[in-house]
């Protein structure tokens, strides 16, 4: 262990006396005489932050409520993705973040695959293809099999 | 689902594992083991205590969406919440740029103080002064103080959401401490 380790160490051991408050700096400092420039300031940095923790402390009664509005909110998981799922479908605009804040990544993933899916069998029928690309393709083709034709019309064109 | 026994005494592994089954009272214990914790790390990044609460809870609601996906043996729980909460201020702070509310600390502590009577007045300005210390550290040095002295993680914690180990914590909680010193006149 080196002296960076030790004074770490130390400090950390006055820290948990120091916050239990039946200690003080200086008796602290006395009990370690040979680390006194090393902990004197990071401790007196310590007693000024413990003093100002208290203001942050949360609003009285704020855990018990905020929690039955959660795990209300939680059971009602499904209703409310509905009723999201709704409002996304009706708002072109909204950004994919706030989706996938909504979401979870998985969403993602669900999107591509819906995507591929409905290219895969849909996007390119034969009927919505211009010619000469339309007599290259039959129907009941797979989608790859059309995506690579539609590639080689190209290159040739 | 919903009528599993949850004590005070359920360990976190049994709480995650029936919040992952669908079970919404044993992720509102988890809530009410950690909020307090998130709370402090929000709002030591934020001067509006009611932004700070809102954010404490969008980060439990982001969590339980995607529980499901969570490991226990990839990331400790504790980390996997704060790394949310990251997120949480990352998107909260985006957005306040966007609406073009981004303030100064001194504007905002005046209009904080402006309604808040006695104690509430008294802890806010508590609140700004340690603010407007803490931001003149080094990112590091702010977060070891944060998660130590206001969320009061232990080192062992502290390590796993800084992806640390716990006695580069020490060190680097020793090293903050007197950077902190530097700057106090005390």
């Amino acid at each position: 262990m080196d002296r960076y380790d030790e004074i770490g160490e130390i400090l950390d051991r006055c820290l948990d006396l120091l916050r239990g408050g039946q200690v003080t700096i200086e008796s602290l400092i006395e009990k370690y005489p040979e680390y006194q420039e090393a902990l004197k300031p990071p401790l007196e940095a310590a007693a000024w932050l413990q003093g100002k923790a208290l203001a942050f402390s949360l609003s009285p009664g704020f855990v018990a409520s905020s929690r039955r509005r959660l795990v209300e909110r939680f059971r009602n998981r499904e209703v409310n993705d509905l009723g999201y799922t709704l409002h996304v479908l009706g708002n072109p605009f909204i950004s994919f973040t706030e989706v996938r804040a909504h979401y979870g990544n998985g969403v993602l993933s669900f999107l591509v695959v819906v995507v591929l899916l409905i290219g895969y069998r849909n996007l390119i029928h034969p009927s919505l293809l211009i010619p000469p690309a339309r007599r290259y393709i039959e129907p009941g083709q797979t989608g790859a099999r059309k995506i690579l034709v539609l590639y080689l019309v190209h290159k040739t064109r | 689902v919903e009528n599993i026994e949850l004590t005070h005494e359920t360990s976190d592994t049994e709480l995650l594992k029936n919040a992952q089954n669908g079970v919404s009272e044993a992720f509102g214990e988890i809530y009410s083991r950690y909020a307090r914790i998130i709370f402090r790390f929000i709002f030591a990044n934020l001067n509006n205590r009611l932004d700070a609460e809102d954010l404490t809870e969008e980060v439990f609601l982001r969590a339980w969406r995607t529980i499901s996906e969570y490991r226990e043996r990839g990331v400790p729980f504790l980390a996997y919440l704060f790394k949310i909460a990251r997120n949480v201020l990352i998107d909260y702070y985006r957005q306040e740029g966007r609406a073009g509310g981004h303030m100064s600390i001194e504007e905002k502590s005046f209009q904080n103080l402006q309604p808040d009577p006695g104690e509430t007045a008294i802890a806010n300005l508590e609140h700004q002064e340690l603010r407007k210390t803490l931001d003149k550290l080094r990112e590091d040095y702010r977060t070891v103080l944060i998660l130590r002295f206001l969320s009061g993680l232990s080192p062992e914690e502290t390590g796993q959401v800084m992806g640390r180990t716990p006695g580069a914590v020490r060190i680097l909680q020793h090293r903050a401490l007197s950077a902190l010193r530097n700057l106090l006149d005390i």
